[in-house]
C-alpha cells in the first residue's frame, strides 16, 4: 500500500514537471529559453544549446 | 573609471571572437572554423587587477550596415548600449578586409581597441606589421594575439583598462571620402542635427543613410530629408559615377589600403598556401563532394567500431543494476515500485545513457572537421547544388550544424540576409539527422543489420536526411517561398590544426548535455511513460483466469521442461494483455490502423507519439515496453527484444520515419519563434510528418514486395 503511494506521487511529480515543461516551451511563455532544457533562462535569452550567458 | 567595465568584441565572422570570449571569461561557448557561429551576443564576466568587467561577444559582422540579423544586433549593442571598451578582434592574415569593420567602428567615434588576433599565422604567411605607424593611422591602441593559443590576453585587458582610463575621448584617422561625398554629408548631418536626434552620431547616421541602410532610414522619416537624399545621391552619382554606397566603400578601402600599404610588409611571396593546396583536392569541383561522403562514411565508422565495446559495458552495468534492484524483493513479486525502478526508469534512462560513447565519438570527428574548417569547404562545394535550388552555399552552414542539433542550426538561419532564403532553410533543416536520433540508430541498425554494414546503414541514412532537405528545399523555392536568393561570395578560412583542448571540450558539451537531458527531461517522460504502460492494471478476474490456466499446467503429466516452457508463454500472454490495456496499449492500438501500412505495431507508435517531446524518448519508451510486456527475461537486451520482434526492413522504416517525421518539441518552438509565426511552426511539423509518412510507405510496400529484408 505504501509503496503504490510512493509510486503514484513520484508519477504526479513527475507528469506536473513535465507538463509544465511542455506548456512554457510550446507557449513560449515563462522560464525557458526556447531550446527545449530546463534552464529556466528568459525566452529572450540566447539557447542553451547555442551557449548561455555564463559567468565566471 | 567605472566599478564594473563593459566591454564589446567586435569582428568579421570567423575571427576567434569566441575564442578570446572563452579564453578571457573561462566561458566555453561553442567554436568553429566557419562563419556564422554566433548569432546573438553573449556574456561573461572577470576579473583583472581588481577591475571587474562584464565582456559581451557580438555576432560576427562584415560592417555595420543593416544587411542581416547580426549586423543589427551587434550595431545597436553597440549604439544603444553604450560599451565602456570596443574591442574590435581582427584576422590579422586578412587584414585589409578585417579593417573593413574596424574603419566603421572608428566612425561610431567609440573607445576601441584593435586585437590582431591569429599574428601567428600572420607571421607564417610572410606579414610585419608596424604597429607603432598603425596606431598612428587609426588613432587606435592595437594589441597582438594568438587566440587559440591563449596568446596576448593580459596586454588586451592592459589595453582596455588603459582605454576605459583615459580622460579624453580617442581621436580616430578619418577616411576622405571626397569633397563630392564628404560636402553632401555635411548637409545631411546638419539637417539630422537640427532635428534634435541624440541616438545617433549626426556624421555617423548621415553616412548611413547615403549607403541606404534600410533600419536608418526607417528612423529618419521626414519629406525634407528624403528630398534631400536623393538629390545627394544623384549630386554624388553625377560626380563620381557611382552611387553613394559604392563611392563610401571606395573610400574606406582606399583609406585601408593607404595605410597598409605603409605599415604592412609582405617578406615571402607565398602564392600558394598549405590551405590552397589542400583545397586543390578538397574543395574540388568533381572530387569535393565524394571526398565528403567518403568522410562521413568514416565518421560512422568510427562512431559504431569505437563505440560498441564501450556501449557492451554500459548495457551491462544496467542490467547489473537492473538486477540489483530487482532483488530486494523477493522473485515474482508484483511491486509497483520495483516495476517502476527497473522497468521505467532503469529501462527507459538507462536505454538512452547506453548510446552515451556513439554520442561523443560523433562529436569528436564532427569537431575536428569543424574546427579545421573542412566544414567550410563542404558549405563551398555544395555551393553549386544549392544555387541550382535556389539558395547559396551559405544556406549549407544551418544544415551542417543540424547534424549537431536542430535547434542552433534554425537559430545559424540569422547569418542569411533574404527572409525567404532563411525560411526555406530553417523548414528544412531538421531534416539533417541530429544527434538525438542517433540513439535510435545506434539501437537499430546492430539490432538488424550484420556488423559489416553498420557504417553504410548510417551513412545512407545521413545522406537521405541531406538529400529529401534538398529536394524539399527546391519544391519549397519553386512554389510557396518563390524568389531570388541574394548573390554571396563565400568565405574559405584557412585550415587550422584543432586543438585538442577545443576538440574535446566540444565533445564533452555534447556529451553533458546528453547525460542532462537523460537525467533529467527523458527521466520525468520515462515515468510518466511508464505509468501509462501499466495502468490501469489488470482486473483481478483476468488475473485468476492466467492463474488457474498456470495451475492446470502445473497439475498436467507433461515432463518439467515443457511445462516451464508453457508457464512462460502464459506469463507473456498475461504481461502483453495487461500491456495492451494500458493507456499506453489503448492509444498505440487507436493509431495502430494509420502505422499498419508503414509496417509498425502500436508498440512502435507509441514509442513514436514520445519521440515529439526528445527524440532519444523512441529509445527510452521501447525500453520500457519490452521491459514491462515480457515476463521472459531471457533475451536481455533491448536489441535482442527487436531482433525477436520486427524485421529488418520495419527496422529501416523505424529510421526512415524518425528521421524525416514531426520534429521535437523543442524544434517546433525554435521555429516558432525564429520565423515569428506559429503558422510555419505547424507547416513545418506536419509537412515533415506528412513526408516522412509517404516515403516510409514507399520503402515499406516496396521492400515487401521484393521481400527486401522482411525474414525476421
Amino acid at each position: 500500500m505504501i509503496e503504490t503511494v510512493i509510486v503514484l506521487l513520484i508519477v504526479a511529480a513527475a507528469a506536473v514537471i513535465i507538463g509544465r515543461k511542455f506548456y512554457k516551451t510550446l507557449s513560449g511563455k515563462g522560464g525557458g529559453c526556447g531550446c527545449g532544457c530546463s534552464c529556466g533562462k528568459k525566452p529572450d535569452a540566447p539557447s542553451c544549446c547555442d551557449g548561455h550567458t555564463v559567468k565566471r | 573609471m567605472k566599478e564594473k567595465l563593459v566591454v564589446a568584441l567586435a569582428g568579421n565572422p570567423n575571427s576567434g571572437k569566441t575564442t578570446i570570449f572563452n579564453n578571457l571569461t573561462g566561458a566555453r561557448q561553442h567554436v568553429g572554423n566557419y562563419p556564422g557561429v554566433t548569432v546573438e551576443r553573449k556574456e561573461g564576466s572577470l576579473k583583472y587587477m581588481g577591475v571587474e568587467m562584464q565582456v559581451v561577444d557580438l555576432p560576427g559582422t562584415y560592417s555595420l550596415t543593416a544587411y542581416s540579423a547580426e549586423e543589427v544586433v551587434a550595431r545597436n549593442f553597440i549604439i544603444d548600449d553604450k560599451p565602456d571598451v570596443v574591442v574590435d578582434i581582427i584576422d590579422a592574415s586578412n587584414l585589409e578586409r578585417n579593417l573593413y569593420l574596424a574603419v566603421q567602428l572608428m566612425e561610431l567615434n567609440v573607445p576601441l581597441v584593435f586585437v590582431f588576433n591569429m599574428s601567428d599565422m600572420a607571421k607564417a604567411r610572410g606579414l610585419e606589421f608596424d604597429l607603432k605607424k598603425l596606431r598612428q593611422f587609426f588613432g587606435v591602441p592595437i594589441v597582438t594575439a594568438v587566440g587559440s593559443k591563449n596568446q596576448g590576453m593580459n596586454e588586451i585587458l592592459d589595453k582596455v583598462i588603459d582605454v576605459a582610463m583615459e580622460s579624453s575621448p580617442q581621436k580616430h584617422g578619418q577616411v576622405d571620402y571626397g569633397k563630392e561625398v564628404s560636402g553632401e554629408l555635411d548637409i545631411i548631418a546638419g539637417m539630422i542635427e537640427k532635428s534634435g536626434e541624440t541616438r545617433y552620431d549626426p556624421r555617423w547616421a548621415a553616412l548611413k543613410l547615403l549607403e541606404d541602410d534600410k533600419d536608418i532610414k526607417s528612423q529618419f522619416l521626414s519629406p525634407e530629408l528624403d528630398a534631400q537624399l536623393k538629390k545627394s545621391s544623384d549630386r554624388i552619382e553625377s560626380l563620381t559615377g557611382e552611387i553613394p554606397e559604392t563611392a563610401i566603400a571606395g573610400a574606406r578601402y582606399g583609406f585601408i589600403s593607404g595605410a597598409c600599404q605603409e605599415a604592412v610588409r609582405s617578406t615571402i611571396e607565398v602564392r600558394h598556401t598549405l590551405s590552397d593546396s589542400i583545397d586543390t583536392v578538397v574543395a574540388n569541383r568533381v572530387l569535393g563532394i565524394p571526398i565528403f561522403l567518403g568522410l562521413m562514411y568514416l565518421v560512422f565508422q568510427l562512431t559504431f567500431t569505437i563505440g560498441d565495446p564501450f556501449m557492451g559495458w554500459i548495457e551491462e552495468f544496467f542490467g547489473w543494476l537492473g538486477g540489483v534492484v530487482d532483488g530486494f524483493w523477493p522473485e515474482g513479486s508484483e511491486s509497483l515500485l520495483r516495476s517502476l525502478l527497473v522497468d521505467g526508469i532503469i529501462g527507459g534512462v538507462g536505454g538512452v545513457i547506453v548510446f552515451l560513447p556513439n554520442i561523443l565519438l560523433l562529436f569528436l570527428a564532427i569537431a575536428v572537421l569543424e574546427d579545421s574548417g573542412y566544414m567550410a569547404r563542404v558549405a563551398f562545394i555544395m555551393d553549386k547544388l544549392m544555387h541550382k535550388i535556389g539558395l547559396h552555399g551559405k544556406s549549407f552552414i544551418p544544415l551542417l550544424i543540424g547534424f549537431g542539433c536542430s535547434v542552433p542550426a534554425i537559430m545559424a538561419t540569422r547569418t542569411l540576409e533574404n527572409r525567404r532564403d532563411r525560411l526555406i532553410t530553417m523548414l528544412v533543416a531538421p531534416m539533417m539527422s541530429c544527434g538525438a536520433r542517433l540513439p535510435i540508430y545506434a539501437l537499430i541498425i546492430p539490432a538488424f543489420f550484420p556488423q559489416s554494414l553498420n557504417a553504410p546503414m548510417l551513412w545512407i541514412i545521413y545522406v537521405i536526411g541531406i538529400v529529401v532537405a534538398i529536394i524539399s528545399a527546391k519544391a519549397l523555392g519553386a512554389t510557396i517561398l518563390k524568389g531570388e536568393s541574394v548573390p554571396f561570395v563565400m568565405e574559405l578560412p584557412p585550415y587550422r590544426m584543432p586543438t585538442v583542448k577545443g576538440v574535446l571540450t566540444h565533445m564533452w558539451e555534447r556529451g553533458w548535455l546528453y547525460l542532462k537531458k537523460a537525467g533529467t527531461i527523458i527521466l520525468g517522460i520515462s515515468i510518466v511513460l511508464w505509468a501509462m504502460t501499466t495502468f490501469p492494471r489488470p482486473s483481478e478476474e483476468v488475473k485468476a483466469g492466467f492463474e488457474s490456466q498456470r495451475q492446470a499446467v502445473e497439475a498436467s503429466n507433461m515432463p518439467a521442461e515443457e511445462k516451464d516452457d508453457f508457464i512462460i508463454d502464459i506469463d507473456n500472454a498475461e504481461s502483453e494483455q495487461a500491456l495492451q490495456n494500458s493507456i499506453a496499449g489503448r492509444v498505440g492500438m487507436f493509431i495502430e490502423p494509420a502505422l499498419k501500412p508503414l509496417g509498425f505495431d502500436w508498440k512502435i507508435g507509441t514509442a513514436l507519439i514520445g519521440a515529439f517531446a526528445a527524440k532519444e524518448v523512441f529509445v527510452a519508451q521501447m525500453g520500457i515496453v519490452y521491459s514491462v510486456g515480457e515476463a521472459d527475461e531471457e533475451s536481455d537486451t533491448l536489441r535482442a527484444k527487436l531482433e525477436e520482434n520486427y524485421s529488418p526492413l520495419i527496422g529501416f522504416c523505424i529510421m526512415l520515419f524518425c528521421l524525416l517525421s514531426a520534429p521535437c518539441m523543442a524544434t517546433f518552438a525554435i521555429t516558432r519563434r525564429e520565423s515569428g509565426s506559429i503558422k510555419w511552426a505547424f507547416f513545418q511539423l506536419i509537412g515533415m510528418t506528412v513526408i516522412a509518412y509517404i516515403l516510409t510507405f514507399i520503402v515499406f510496400q516496396a521492400g515487401t514486395l521484393l521481400q527486401i529484408g522482411v525474414k525476421l
